[in-house]
């Protein structure tokens, strides 16, 4: 399900997200309340959503959406990169966070993931994403007392530095969904040893 | 009426939100069409969706700098001719491509900045009539208040978008709900 005020973004992403019989679109809506009565009805598995929503805030239609559909994943896709958006998103039960200016490659590799129960995150904010989760740990754990791989250290110190996700691939030589695959399981660590 | 003024960061930040949101449109129909196979069907309609989002970044980035000289212009609400200030507006908006059709009484003072509304209202005109070339002003008397009602000639609704609003408020104009058209009203100075 796609929400979103403005309609030329879920015209743009719709063909990516349909390319290959990946996923279904089976709803749209423009603002939030109309988002929490679509997905109610729809029960989607993904729900791609914008935050700056007329009516109700995409936070406050992500917690009530995670509320009444237990198995429905929010990631979150919004042109917001400030770390109080990204965090309240994260608090409201968002799966993940994509920026608006992401590859649409990217995005349809995020609602996999997210749909398959993983988190993502987009490379420029994972290390924001790490540090509240560090942050949470009462423990103050260092990567390597969360068991972290070699590669995974490397794509989180390159990620906390700000490197995209097509530079790291280039400087670690590998692909770019790997990239991905290994800050989620960096991150997913990160976030068990948290509550943990 | 007592108004509230709005905040200037979050009034630019929303104005500011809207234009990121066109421009990733765009760039996501463009990185769509170059490095996913959309087909014929999809592949038209991005590349109309980038073409408009592209016209519309065009007409709120001429919205931003009036928004910024509304802003930074300190002068007091005043008396201002609106029947005048809206048929200078048409003028300015059809350099623009926006014909303007203007209707009402030619002379009408409001409670407004005059300075403001030379900046604004040729930007309100475009921003109503969105991708519409034509556009209907009509001025009303109505109580205590002075009513414009700007209608796209061909096109639906138009979209009440951040910079609109912002626009208004900064030459003290008050939005009304309206489903098919842009209405605002001004306080009448009665002499």
């Amino acid at each position: 399900m796609l929400v979103d005020d403005h309609p030329s973004i879920r015209v743009g992403i719709r063909p990516g997200l349909e390319s290959g019989g990946f996923a279904q679109i089976v709803a749209e809506a423009g603002d939030g309340e109309e988002a929490v009565r679509i997905a109610i009805d729809a029960k989607p598995d993904v729900v791609l959503m914008d935050l700056n929503l007329p009516k109700m805030s995409g936070i406050e239609a992500t917690r009530q959406i995670i509320a009444e559909l237990t198995t429905c994943k929010v990631l979150v896709f919004s042109s917001a990169a400030d770390e109080p958006h990204v965090l309240e998103a994260i608090k409201a039960g968002a799966s993940g966070y994509v920026l608006k200016t992401a590859h649409p490659l990217e995005v349809v590799e995020a609602v996999r993931q997210v749909h398959q129960g993983q988190l993502h995150f987009t490379p420029s904010l994972a290390g924001m994403v790490l540090e509240e989760l560090r942050r949470q740990s009462s423990l103050k754990l260092t990567p390597k007392e969360h068991a972290l791989t070699q590669q995974e250290r490397q794509v989180l110190e390159l990620s906390e530095k700000g490197v995209s996700m097509p530079e790291i691939a280039k400087k670690l030589n590998m692909s770019p969904p790997r990239v991905v695959s290994l800050q989620n399981s960096a991150t997913e660590k990160m976030r068990s040893a948290s509550q943990g | 009426m007592n108004k509230v003024k709005a905040d200037p960061n979050e009034t630019v930040r929303g104005v500011i939100h809207e234009i990121r949101s066109r421009m990733g449109a765009i760039k996501l129909a463009v990185t769509t069409l170059q490095d996913i196979d959309p087909g014929p069907e999809d592949a038209a309609l991005l590349l109309k969706t980038a073409d408009e989002e592209a016209t519309r970044v065009s007409i709120e980035m001429s919205g931003v700098t009036a928004l910024v000289a509304c802003m930074t212009d300190r002068s007091r609400e005043r008396a201002a001719d609106i029947g005048t200030a809206l048929r200078r507006a048409a003028i300015a908006a059809k350099r623009r491509g926006v014909e303007t059709k203007v209707s009402g009484p030619r002379s009408l003072m409001v409670k407004s900045r005059p300075t403001g509304l030379d900046q604004a209202l040729p930007i309100v005109l475009s921003l109503a009539g969105d991708l519409d070339a034509r556009v209907t002003a009509s001025l009303y008397k109505r109580g205590d208040v002075a009513l414009v009602r700007v209608q796209p000639v061909n096109s639906g609704a138009p979209a009440k978008t951040k910079l609109l609003e912002a626009l208004l408020q900064q030459v003290g104009a008050t939005p009304r709900d309206s489903s098919d058209a842009v209405e605002f009203t001004f306080a009448l100075i009665v002499a």
